[in-house]
C-alpha cells in the first residue's frame, strides 16, 4: 500500500469515528447537563462494536477472499504458485498482509472500545469475552473466504463483491444484531453454558467453536496450496473433521440429554438433525472425480496381479465408501445420544435405518454425477433436478392428495415427521425405506457399469 | 553437470494422455527447444518441470531434488514463464522486481543493484517507475523474463514466450533470449513457431501426441536427418534441364524444386560443388545463384514429419 492510499483510509476512519461520537453526543446532550452521561459512552461502545464486526468479519473476509481470485483472473497465479514459500507462509502472508489496514484500524478500535467501555461501565470480563469472540470469528470468516477462493480452474471473476454484499446484508447484519442485542443483556455477564461437564461463558464457547472451524479451514487452505487438484478433505481428514464436529456437538447437548420423555426425544432429534449436516456436506467436499478414479485404477492395476479383480479396491477407493463411513460415525453417535436420552432404542434404530435409505439414494446420485461427468456436462443439472424432485414431489403430492403420510417419502418431510410425532411411530413407515431402496437400484446399476467402464478404459490406456 | 533428469513421466487428464512416457536429461548450459504442434504436450511437460503440475507417474529431478518431495527447493532454482501470464498491474516495474527478489529471498542489500541490472538487461530501464498496467504486451513479456532473472535461476522454463507479440516485440524478446543462451544459461523453451528457436537452441526435442519423438543436439540431428550439406542453385530458365543435369552428376541428389531454385543434397566438398557449377554452365544452363543452403529448424521439422516414421527417428537420435 502506498502512503497516499493509507491516508485516504485513515481519513475515512477518523471521519467515521468522529461522526459516531458527535452524533451520539448530540443525541444524548440535554440542557444544563454538567457531566457526560454513562449511557453516551455505552452507546458509542456498542456502535464501535458493530463497526469492529463489520471491519473484522466483513472487510477482512472480503480482502482475504479476493487475493487468489484476483491472481487467477489477473493471470498471475502461476507466479504466486511458483514462489518458494511454504503453504503456511503463503496463507499467513495473505491473511495478515492483505489485511494490514484492517488489523491496524481494528487495533485502534479495540483501544477505543476499552476506553468507551470503561467509561460506560461495561463489564470488563464481557469486554474480554467479546474481543475473543470477535477475533476468533474474524479468523474463521477470513480463512473460509480465502479457502473458498482457491479454485485455479476458475478463469472468470465471479460476482464476488455482489455476492459478498448480499451475504453480509442477510447474514452478517443478522449476526451483528444478535451480538449487539446479547451484549446489552445484563444476564450475559452471569450466564454460563455447559460443554460436557465444563461451564463456560457463552461468548467464549462460541469463540472456541469458531476456532475449531478456523483450524479446519486453515488446514484446508494448506492442503489446497500444496495439493490443489485434490479434494478439500482427504479420507482421514473427512473422518477427523466428522469426529471433531460430533465431539463439539455432543459437548453442547450432553447436559441436556437424559430423563426420557418428549423433551429428551425432541433434544435428541435436534442433535440428530444438526449432526447430519457434515454427513451430507463432507462427502461433497471430499469427492474424488472421474480423473482420480481413472488415475487410481492405473495404480491398482500396477499393484495387483493380472488375474485379480480390481473392483473391490475400486469400491474401497470410491466416494461411496467414505460417505457410508461417515454415516456410520453419525449412526454410532446417534445411538449413543438415544441411550443417553433414556429413549427406547429399537424404534430409534428403525428411524436411523430409514434415514440411511434416504442418505444412500442421495449419495448414489452424487456418485452418479462423478462417474457420468465425462458423458455430459449437463449431468449435474439433471441429477440436481432429480434430487429436487425427490425432496419436493412427496410434499407436493401430500398437499394435493391430502394424504396423512405421503410427506414422509421426502427426506425433508421425514425429518419434519420425526419432530411432529416425537414417539417416532408416525415416521416409522416401512414403505419409505422400501421405496428408497427401490429407487437406489437404477443409480447403483449405472454406477457399477461406469466403474466397469473405468477399469476397462484403464486396461486399454 | 546434469541439471535436469526426467524419467518416464506420464500425465493423464481423464482419458487423455497429455505426456506419455517422456524421458530425457539436460546438462548445464544447454538450450533445449521443445518443438511440436499445438496439443503435443509441451505446456503440460513444462508445467510438470516447473512443479506446478504433478505427473501421474514417473519422476523429475532438478539439481538432484525430487520434484514430488522437494518442490519448494526446486522452485528456488527454476524460473518458469507461463504461456499466458500477467504481472501485478498496480506495481511499478521496480516494485514488482523488488517483490519477487524478496519472495525469492535475495539478500536485501543486493536487491536494488539486482533490480537495476535486470531492468537494464530487459531494456526497460526508462520505464522503471511506470506501472505495469501501462506496459505494452511485448514489454510485459520482457518483464516476465526479468521477474525470472531477478533470482538468477539455474533453469529457465519458457513456454511460448513470443506468442501473441508483434514482429518488433518478437525481435526484442529474441534478442534477450539470445543473450541468455549466449551467457550459458540452461533454458528449455517451447514453441510451435520454429523460426523463433532457430539460432540459439543447442538441442531440440520434438514432441508429438505426448511423446518425445526426437531429442538431441541440433548439429547431430541435422547430420542424422539430412546426411549431407545442401546447395541452393538458382537458374534463369530451363529449370527441367538443370534438374536433369544435376541428377546425372555423381553424388548429387535433388531434394526439391521451388520456382527457379533447386535444392541439392551433396555429401562431397567445395571442389565437387565447383565441378557441378561448371557442368551446368557448360551445358547451357544460366546459373545466377549458387550457395550453401543453411538448414534451420523449420526445414528439419518438415523433413522429420514428412519422411520418417517415429520409431525410426527415435532410433537415430539414440
Amino acid at each position: 500500500m502506498r502512503p497516499r492510499q493509507l491516508w485516504v483510509y485513515v481519513t475515512i476512519y477518523v471521519a467515521l469515528v468522529g461522526l459516531l461520537v458527535f452524533l451520539n453526543y448530540a443525541a444524548h446532550k440535554q440542557p444544563g447537563m454538567l457531566r457526560v452521561p454513562v449511557y453516551f459512552f455505552q452507546s458509542v461502545c456498542y456502535q464501535l462494536l458493530i463497526f469492529q464486526v463489520v471491519l473484522l468479519w466483513a472487510v477482512g473476509a472480503y480482502n482475504s477472499g479476493s487475493v487468489i481470485r484476483d491472481e487467477i483472473t489477473g493471470k498471475s497465479y502461476d507466479f504466486f504458485r511458483m514462489l518458494p514459500l511454504s503453504a503456511g507462509k503463503k496463507a499467513a502472508g495473505i491473511l495478515v498482509g492483505k489485511n494490514l489496514v484492517v488489523l491496524l484500524f481494528g487495533l485502534v478500535n479495540f483501544v477505543l472500545l476499552v476506553i468507551f467501555g470503561r467509561l460506560g461501565q461495561v463489564n470488563a470480563s464481557l469486554l474480554q469475552q467479546s474481543f475473543f469472540t470477535l477475533l476468533s470469528v474474524a479468523v474463521l470468516t477470513s480463512s473460509v473466504a480465502l479457502l473458498s477462493s482457491i479454485d485455479p480452474s476458475s478463469r472468470k471473476r465471479k460476482g464476488g463483491m455482489v455476492t459478498f454484499v448480499l451475504l453480509f446484508l442477510f447474514l452478517g447484519l443478522f449476526l451483528m444484531r444478535v451480538l449487539a442485542a446479547a451484549w446489552q443483556l445484563t444476564e450475559l455477564e452471569i450466564v454460563q453454558v455447559k460443554f460436557y461437564t465444563l461451564t463456560l461463558p457463552p461468548l467464549v464457547l462460541a469463540g472456541l467453536i469458531a476456532l475449531y472451524f478456523s483450524l479446519w479451514s486453515i488446514i484446508g487452505i494448506l492442503r489446497k496450496f500444496t495439493r490443489e487438484d485434490e479434494p478439500l478433505f482427504s479420507r482421514l481428514g473427512a473422518y477427523l473433521f466428522m469426529l471433531g464436529y460430533e465431539f463439539v456437538l455432543l459437548g453442547l447437548f450432553y447436559s441436556r440429554l437424559g430423563g426420557g420423555g418428549m423433551t429428551a426425544s425432541w433434544i435428541n432429534y435436534c442433535y440428530w438433525l444438526i449432526s447430519l449436516v457434515p454427513v451430507l456436506t463432507v462427502p461433497v467436499w471430499s469427492v474424488r472425480g472421474f480423473d482420480r478414479y481413472l488415475e487410481h485404477s492405473g495404480s491398482i492395476r500396477r499393484r495387483l496381479a493380472e488375474n485379480k479383480s480390481m473392483m473391490p479396491r475400486m469400491l474401497l477407493y470410491s466416494n461411496l465408501s467414505v460417505a457410508l463411513g461417515l454415516f456410520g460415525v453419525w449412526a454410532a453417535c446417534a445411538i449413543w445420544t438415544t441411550v443417553m436420552a433414556g429413549l427406547e432404542l429399537l424404534p430409534q434404530l428403525y428411524l436411523i435405518w430409514i434415514l440411511f435409505s434416504f442418505y444412500l439414494f442421495l449419495v448414489l446420485l452424487l456418485e452418479l454425477y462423478v462417474v457420468c461427468t465425462p458423458l455430459s456436462n449437463r449431468m449435474g443439472l439433471l441429477l440436481a433436478f432429480i434430487a429436487l424432485v425427490y425432496v419436493t414431489l412427496p410434499l407436493i403430492l401430500h398437499g394435493i392428495l391430502d394424504s396423512d403420510t405421503l410427506y414422509l417419502y421426502s427426506p425433508a418431510g421425514f425429518l419434519f415427521g420425526m419432530f411432529r410425532d416425537l414417539n417416532g411411530k408416525t415416521a416409522a413407515q416401512a414403505g419409505v425405506w422400501m421405496m428408497n431402496l427401490l429407487l437406489c437400484i437404477v443409480p447403483a446399476m449405472l454406477i457399477w457399469k461406469r466403474y466397469l467402464h473405468i477399469l476397462s478404459t484403464r486396461r486399454q490406456m | 553437470m546434469e541439471i535436469l533428469s526426467v524419467n518416464n513421466i506420464r500425465k493423464e487428464f481423464g482419458t487423455v494422455v497429455a505426456v506419455n512416457d517422456v524421458s530425457f536429461s539436460l546438462e548445464r548450459g544447454q538450450v533445449l527447444g521443445l518443438i511440436g504442434p499445438n496439443g503435443a504436450g509441451k505446456t503440460t511437460l513444462l508445467r510438470i518441470l516447473a512443479t506446478v503440475l504433478r505427473p501421474t507417474s514417473g519422476s523429475v529431478k532438478i539439481l538432484g531434488c525430487d520434484s514430488a518431495k522437494q518442490y519448494l527447493e526446486i522452485r528456488k532454482h527454476v524460473g518458469y514463464l507461463p504461456d499466458f501470464f500477467n504481472l501485478y498491474n498496480d506495481l511499478t516495474l521496480r516494485e514488482c522486481l523488488d517483490f519477487f527478489a524478496r519472495a525469492y529471498k535475495v539478500e536485501s542489500h543486493l536487491i536494488p543493484g539486482r533490480v537495476a541490472e535486470v531492468l537494464r538487461y530487459i531494456e526497460l530501464e526508462e520505464k522503471r517507475d511506470d506501472f505495469i498496467r501501462h506496459l505494452s504486451r511485448g514489454m510485459v513479456q520482457r518483464m516476465g523474463v526479468g521477474v525470472l532473472l531477478v533470482h538468477s535461476p539455474d533453469l529457465f522454463l519458457l513456454d511460448e514466450p513470443a506468442s501473441g507479440l508483434d514482429p518488433k516485440a518478437r525481435i526484442q524478446l529474441r534478442a534477450i533470449l539470445k543473450k541468455l543462451s549466449g551467457e550459458g544459461k540452461t533454458v528449455i523453451i517451447s514453441s510451435h513457431i520454429l523460426t523463433e528457436l532457430s539460432g540459439f537452441c543447442s538441442h531440440i526435442a520434438l514432441m508429438d501426441k505426448g511423446r518425445i519423438v526426437l531429442h538431441g543436439a541440433v548439429d547431430e540431428i541435422q547430420r542424422d536427418v539430412f546426411g549431407s550439406r545442401r546447395l541452393c542453385v538458382s537458374v534463369l530458365d530451363n529449370c527441367e534441364e538443370a534438374v536433369r543435369l544435376i541428377r546425372e552428376f555423381p553424388g548429387a541428389q535433388v531434394e526439391r524444386v521451388q520456382d527457379s531454385q533447386i535444392i541439392v543434397q551433396m555429401a562431397a566438398g567445395e571442389a565437387e560443388w565447383a565441378a557441378l557449377n561448371t557442368h551446368l554452365v557448360t551445358n547451357g544452363v544460366k546459373v545466377f545463384g549458387f550457395s550453401e543452403q543453411k538448414t534451420d529448424l523449420e526445414d528439419l521439422f518438415m523433413k522429420i514429419s514428412a519422411g520418417q516414421s517415429q520409431q525410426d527417428l527415435t532410433g537415430r537420435a539414440q
